[in-house]
């Protein structure tokens, strides 16, 4: 277990030390949108960077130490020039309680420099506090999971079981029901922003900033956590309840932006959605030009509103009478409701793989659902090609096609079937008058 | 629209920050925050009657002991490098910069700011290092710092 919980802490911790980040995020988004404050998100950048890296700010601080040094002697020959009339004693207290005041009164006036100085003690205290509150949160879940018999228990257990997500996960996320209120797509090495999708009224202001800003910090964060650890690169940032859920994928970072953390379930039909998207215009991302007048990112951008839209039709609401549900039934009948639980998660997990594998046969992202013993299936189609594999995919199976496919794809069948007519016609009257010519 | 990533280099105190905040902002300051990670501005060009956008990467000022993170470099259209024309040891930190990006990102324009200018009485400013591409820049008095950004803004849109 403890392996299992000591990777669970570890994304709790990056989930805890990048909070900021977001925060940072916004406020630079609505200032720069004025483009007057320059100082002040220096001040933040500052405050963020400062707070969370202390390995990098260690080093940092050693070796610009010469202008730390140069700062804070500046301050103290002040105070030592004020007090040295006094004697020793007096001299002491004097400093005391000057430097307190100094302190905080530099903290304030010039905190790049101050939180430089005063980093070294404060850092090693703060990832203290912070390691030890993940701790505990952790310890109390686990002991839940070990008490707790309860039918989600079991579910808990089996969906582990199948998913290869640790328990204590799967518990954090429970509690989830998270809506993606924007989606970017972002030029990997330039950190320009190709194409961007948002709920109504909830556009992110200045995209272009953002879009190079998140880039950056993801470079930043990337760079050190290769220094650091084996891991390759950081997938969610979460502050409060907003969540970035960033996703690497060939030459780009596609950012979903969420107002609480995706449960597993979520984050999978995310991950699909982007892998979509990366089959589709991976060509297109790699020779991206900055120019977002191309036609690719208009369509681009109509597919991801697309896919925010239909999140409202999907409603968190079946999800959570689901739940309640189950819960009820472990207090009537814990034998018949781990035979549900068995049926539930065969039945979700049935579906979840034949989803994937639709997935990957046809490139399509398609919704499995399941009213009573008949399958429907939900997405939209590009191709006539596609739905004929579905066909195949599905033969045997009891099934309802929701699929949807554009006007012109259909036309554009019925116009090369009309041909395929024209020239069998053809060729049946060329057979024909070169038989009654051999007659 | 088109937009390109640009990047501004030289080690510490130089005057990258206050570059950009004259060229953008027409506002000057003597005090020194130095930069922590990357600054991003943007800024719009009109050239030939045709809107561009540049997305300024102002980064941190390197120091002999630590370098900056080399995926700051990656996908730049171009580059400003700025070096103190008063303090010599930043003008022989200039070529370990532009090694680095045409390394990393090879035939990409760049440009050369000797700056603080203003600090050299006249007598120092009759020797100049020569150099091509290169401008004489100061933030504090606004000298050369619009036609250091457009020349390469000309040099990046103009392909
Ligand atoms: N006299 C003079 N001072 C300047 C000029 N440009 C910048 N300075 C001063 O030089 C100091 C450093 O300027 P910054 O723009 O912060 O330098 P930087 O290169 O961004 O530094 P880092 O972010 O640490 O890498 C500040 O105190 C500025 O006021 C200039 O043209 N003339
Ligand atoms: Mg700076």
């Amino acid at each position: 277990m403890s392996d299992i919980s000591e990777k669970s802490e570890l994304e709790a911790l990056k989930a805890l030390l990048f909070e900021d980040e977001f925060q940072h995020l916004e406020k630079i988004t609505s200032k720069l949108q004025t483009l007057e404050t320059e100082t002040k998100s220096t001040d933040e950048i500052t405050q963020i960077v400062l707070k969370h890296f202390d390995d990098i700010l260690l080093k940092k601080l050693a070796q610009k130490e010469s202008k730390t040094i140069e700062v804070l002697s500046q301050y103290l020959s002040k105070i030592i020039a004020k007090s040295a009339s006094g004697n020793k004693l007096e001299l002491s207290y004097a400093l005391q309680s000057t430097i307190a005041s100094v302190l905080s009164k530099e903290v304030e006036n010039n905190k790049e420099k101050m939180i430089d100085a005063l980093y070294p003690i404060l850092g090693g205290m703060i990832s203290r506090y912070v390691a030890q509150a993940i701790k505990e949160m952790m310890d109390s879940i686990n002991e839940k999971i070990e008490d707790g018999f309860s039918l989600n228990k079991y579910k808990r257990k089996v969906k582990a079981k199948v998913s290869g997500v640790s328990e204590t996960e799967l518990l954090l996320e429970e509690s989830s029901d998270a809506t993606i209120y924007s989606l970017f797509v972002i030029h990997k090495k330039s950190g320009l922003l190709i194409a961007e999708a948002n709920l109504e009224n909830k556009e992110i202001g200045d995209p272009h900033m953002v879009a190079s800003m998140a880039s950056a910090i993801k470079d930043f964060i990337n760079d050190w956590i290769q220094n650091h650890e084996e891991e390759s690169s950081v997938q969610l940032v979460s502050y409060g309840k907003e969540t970035l859920y960033i996703e690497s994928a060939g030459s780009v970072y596609i950012i979903a932006f969420l107002n609480a953390e995706p449960d597993y379930e979520q984050r999978s039909e995310i991950n699909t959605f982007f892998a979509h998207l990366v089959k589709r215009y991976s060509r297109f991302f790699q020779t991206f030009n900055g120019d977002d007048s191309a036609l690719e990112v208009k369509i681009l951008s109509q597919k991801m509103q697309a896919f925010i839209d239909a999140q409202r039709k999907t409603s968190p609401q079946t999800k959570k009478e689901k739940k309640s549900m189950a819960k009820y039934l472990v207090w009537l009948l814990a034998f018949g409701a781990l035979f549900y639980v068995y049926i539930q998660v065969e039945q979700y997990y049935a579906n979840y793989r034949l989803e994937q594998s639709l997935l990957q046969k046809t490139g399509a992202q398609i919704r499995v659902t399941q009213e009573e013993d008949t399958l429907q299936l939900w997405g939209e189609l590009s191709s006539m090609e596609q739905f004929y594999t579905i066909e195949r995919i599905m033969k045997g199976k009891k099934f309802i096609n929701r699929l949807e496919m554009p006007v012109e794809e259909i036309d554009h069948k019925i116009s090369t079937l009309q041909k395929e007519i024209e020239e069998l016609k053809v060729l049946y009257s060329e057979k024909k008058s070169i038989k009654g010519a051999l007659k | 629209m088109i937009r390109k990533k640009i990047l501004l280099l030289g080690d510490f105190n130089v005057g990258k920050t206050s570059l950009i905040r004259r060229y953008i902002d027409k506002t000057f300051s003597e005090k020194y925050l130095t930069t922590i990670g990357v600054k991003i501005s943007k800024k719009e060009i009109e050239l030939n009657h045709e809107i561009y956008e540049m997305l300024i990467w102002d980064i941190e000022g390197a120091t002999p002991q630590k370098s900056i993170p080399q995926s700051y470099y990656n996908g730049a259209s171009g580059a400003i490098f700025v070096a103190d024309i008063s303090r010599s040891d930043t003008i022989e930190g200039l070529d370990a910069h532009i090694q680095t990006f045409n390394y990393l990102n090879p035939d990409r324009p760049y440009v050369i700011a000797y700056n603080k200018i203003d600090l050299l009485n006249e007598e120092q400013q009759k020797e100049l290092p020569n150099r091509h591409n290169a401008f004489f820049t100061s933030a504090k008095t606004d000298t050369q710092v619009e036609e250091l950004f457009t020349h390469l803004a000309q040099e990046i849109f103009n392909d």
